[in-house]
C-alpha cells in the first residue's frame, strides 16, 4: 500500500471520540465472538440501546467462524444495520489474524449491500485485551486497502471511547499517510 | 546556573499534556506543544489560558511530532499509556532529537527501562511524573518524580532535579524497581 495512494482516501476515514451506539451511519460495527452473544462492552451497549430484537437475529444466524462478519438489523439504533465483526470465540481472545480478517469482512459487507457509511469500535480492545496501538494499525491499514480498492463507502468512521484512543488511532493514521 | 534545558517539547495535548505544558510554562520555559488533533490542540491553548492568563506568550504549537522534538532540550511524552505507542514516541525522539537532549516518559504504568532500551541513548532517558495543582491529578502535592532506570546518568537526574526547581515542585527521585514494588 503505497503512502501516496493513503493520501488520496485520507478524507474517507474520520476518528473521533464519542459513543458508537449513537452514530447515525448506515451500519456500526459490533466487536463480537463468533457465537453471536451480546455479552459485555460494545456488544452489551449495543443490546442495551437496540433492543433484543438484534440479539434475536444473531441467534438465528447462530455461530460464525472466527474472522468472519455478519449483518442484522440495527434494531432501535440510529444506524441501520449492525455488522458483528467476530473477532474473539466466547472465552479466547482477539489476535491479529481474527481482527484483520473480521475488519476486512465487515467492510465487504458493507460493500455489497452498497452502504455508504460504517462506524467501527476499537475492536478486540476492551475484554479481549487486544492493545490499542497494534488493533488501530490493523484496523486503519483494513480501511485503507478496502478504500483503494473501491467501494460503495464513502466515510468509515472509528469512534472511540476516551481521548487516549482517539489519541492513539490519529497518531496511527497519520503515521500511514506517510 | 542554567543547566542547557530552555526548551521543552510535550507531546501529546490530551488532559495531561496540557497540564505538564501549563507548568512548563508558567515556570517561563519556551514550550513546543505537539498533538495530530488540531482539534485538541485548540482546546489545550483554551484550557491554558483560562488557568494561566500570561502562559501563553512561550507557547508554540506543532502538528508535526518532529519538528516539536527537534528544537527541544527535554522531551516529555503524554500519549496514550501504552507500550507499543510509547516505544512508537521514543523512537522518533531517538532519531530526531538533540544530541543531548533530555527523553522523559510521564507514563505511571509503562516501563522507563524499557523505553529506554529501543534508544541509543538510555543515560538520557528517564520517568517524569507530574503532579500539578493544576492539572488533572487534582488534590496532589505539587510534585515531580523522577523515576530513574540503572542507566540513567547522574547528570540527566541533576538536570532534571533543577528543572523541577525551577518549576517550584517538591521533587521525589525513585528508582524505578522501587517504585514498582511500592506500587
Amino acid at each position: 500500500m503505497s503512502q501516496q495512494s493513503v493520501k488520496q482516501i485520507a478524507s474517507r476515514v474520520a476518528i473521533q471520540q464519542g459513543d458508537l451506539t449513537e452514530m447515525d451511519t448506515d451500519a456500526i460495527v459490533n466487536a463480537a465472538n463468533n457465537d453471536l452473544v451480546l455479552g459485555a462492552g460494545v456488544a452489551g451497549a449495543i443490546r442495551r440501546k437496540g433492543g433484543e430484537a438484534i440479539q434475536r437475529e444473531c441467534d438465528a444466524i447462530g455461530s460464525i467462524p472466527l474472522g468472519y462478519a455478519a449483518i442484522t438489523s440495527g434494531g432501535k439504533l440510529k444506524a441501520r444495520y449492525v455488522i458483528h465483526a467476530a473477532s474473539m470465540g466466547l472465552g479466547t481472545l482477539t489476535t491479529a489474524e481474527t481482527l484483520r480478517n473480521s475488519t476486512a469482512h465487515a467492510l465487504r459487507l458493507a460493500a455489497e449491500r452498497g452502504l455508504k457509511t460504517i462506524a467501527f469500535p476499537a475492536v478486540g480492545t476492551g475484554i479481549a485485551g487486544f492493545p490499542m496501538k497494534e488493533c488501530a494499525e490493523i484496523m486503519l491499514h483494513e480501511a485503507a486497502e478496502h478504500l483503494q480498492k473501491g467501494s460503495s463507502l464513502e466515510t468509515i468512521y472509528f469512534v472511540l471511547f476516551d481521548e487516549q484512543a482517539t489519541g492513539v488511532f490519529e497518531r496511527t493514521w497519520k503515521r500511514l499517510q506517510g | 546556573m542554567t543547566n542547557g534545558i530552555q526548551t521543552i517539547a510535550v507531546i501529546g495535548a490530551g488532559e495531561q499534556g496540557r497540564a505538564i505544558a501549563c507548568d512548563v510554562l508558567r515556570a517561563g520555559y519556551r514550550t513546543l506543544l505537539e498533538d495530530v488533533s488540531e482539534s485538541r490542540l485548540q482546546q489545550a491553548v483554551d484550557w491554558i489560558a483560562k488557568v494561566s492568563a500570561d502562559a501563553r506568550s512561550h507557547l508554540v504549537l506543532a502538528s508535526e511530532i518532529e519538528e516539536a522534538v527537534r528544537e527541544a532540550d527535554l522531551i516529555v511524552e503524554a500519549v496514550a499509556d501504552e507500550m507499543e505507542m510509547k516505544i512508537e514516541m521514543f523512537t522518533i525522539f531517538d532519531k530526531f532529537a538533540k544530541p543531548n537532549a533530555i527523553l522523559a516518559s510521564s507514563s505511571h504504568s509503562v516501563s522507563i527501562a524499557e523505553l529506554a532500551a529501543v534508544t541509543f541513548c538510555p543515560e538520557r532517558c528517564i520517568g517524569m511524573r507530574f503532579n500539578s495543582e493544576n492539572g488533572s491529578r487534582d488534590g496532589q502535592a505539587n510534585a515531580l518524580e523522577l523515576v530513574t532506570t540503572f542507566q540513567t546518568s547522574q547528570e540527566t537526574v541533576a538536570r532534571c532535579q533543577e528543572f523541577g526547581r525551577r518549576m517550584g515542585k517538591e521533587i521525589m527521585v525513585v528508582p524505578e524497581r522501587e517504585f514498582t514494588e511500592s506500587r
